[in-house]
């Protein structure tokens, strides 16, 4: 059981990237941590066990995300603070992205997050307390040539959050929009290719650069591939 | 989350805020720019 004064984190997408650095520091300052992902393998290494709940769980799983809220909130009494961080880009020109692409970064990058309110909502609204944070990014915002469809899913977060906060304010739960620039997390580094479209007028990539960490600002579709990456 | 009053939005790096204020300051330029049409438009 967390203490009266520590907080309870609630954090999906928590074995990488920016997920884990919150688990880190949250664990760092002596706060409980339920930590959410599809593969915890890792997470032990963050140490203290006696403040760590590590839940293996897929955000589309709404059942499985369910029964981790609920295994959050009996080991630590509540939830403070829900870090809705899972997700990942789809880099590729709008054109190029096949059906099923598209369908499955909204599967993760909406869907996921909304299985993750449905299951905590309960809990905050409860406790007549709680902070969400929705992971979006500057692309929620702006969009340039390359990330079309993950800005689509980004905007979508935008926009639900926009109208969930006005709802949930009378209850004491605020919500706020993350919107991290390009970090250093495995963003970059965790690329899955994808097949593509090739009618094509250009043959630039689309891909960012690994080495300015940087999404190229002309119209790129050429590559034969789309690149997927664990989002901010 | 530490505050009382946390914003809605919160934006973090340099890139992206600049990014993000261009985008927004180029989308009420498109509103101001257009208004006539708008408002024409009724309700």
């Amino acid at each position: 059981m967390a203490t009266e004064t520590s907080r309870v984190w609630f954090i999906t997408g928590a074995s990488s990237g920016i997920g884990r650095e919150l688990a880190r520091q949250a664990l760092d300052a002596g706060e409980a941590v339920a930590a959410v992902s599809r593969n915890t393998a890792g997470l032990a290494e963050l140490g203290k066990p006696d403040l760590l709940l590590a839940v293996d769980a897929d955000v589309r799983d709404e059942a499985a995300v369910r029964k981790a809220a609920e295994a959050a909130a009996s080991r630590f009494g509540r939830i403070d603070v829900v870090a809705n961080n899972a997700g990942y880009g789809l880099f590729g020109a709008v054109e190029e992205a096949a059906d099923g692409q598209a369908r499955a970064i909204f599967d993760t990058n909406v869907f996921g997050v909304l299985n993750v309110l449905r299951a905590v909502l309960p809990v905050l609204r409860a406790q007549r307390s709680g902070h969400i944070l929705q992971g979006s990014s500057y692309f929620g915002q702006t969009a340039i040539p390359g990330v079309g469809l993950l800005a689509a899913t980004k905007y979508a977060v935008e926009g639900l959050s926009d109208a969930l906060a006005a709802e949930v304010a009378p209850l004491g739960i605020k919500v706020t929009l993350i919107q991290p620039g390009l970090v250093a997390t495995p963003f970059l580094g965790n690329l899955d290719a994808a097949a593509t479209a090739s009618r094509t007028t250009t043959r630039r990539s689309a891909r960012p650069s690994r080495r300015s960490g940087h999404c190229p600002r002309r119209h790129s579709p050429a590559s034969r591939r789309s690149r997927r990456a664990s989002a901010p | 989350v530490a505050s009382d009053d946390p914003p809605l939005r919160l934006a973090l790096g340099a890139t992206g805020a600049s990014e993000m204020r261009a985008a927004l300051t180029a989308r009420l330029a498109d509103l101001d720019k257009w208004a006539d049409v708008t408002q024409a438009a009724g309700a």
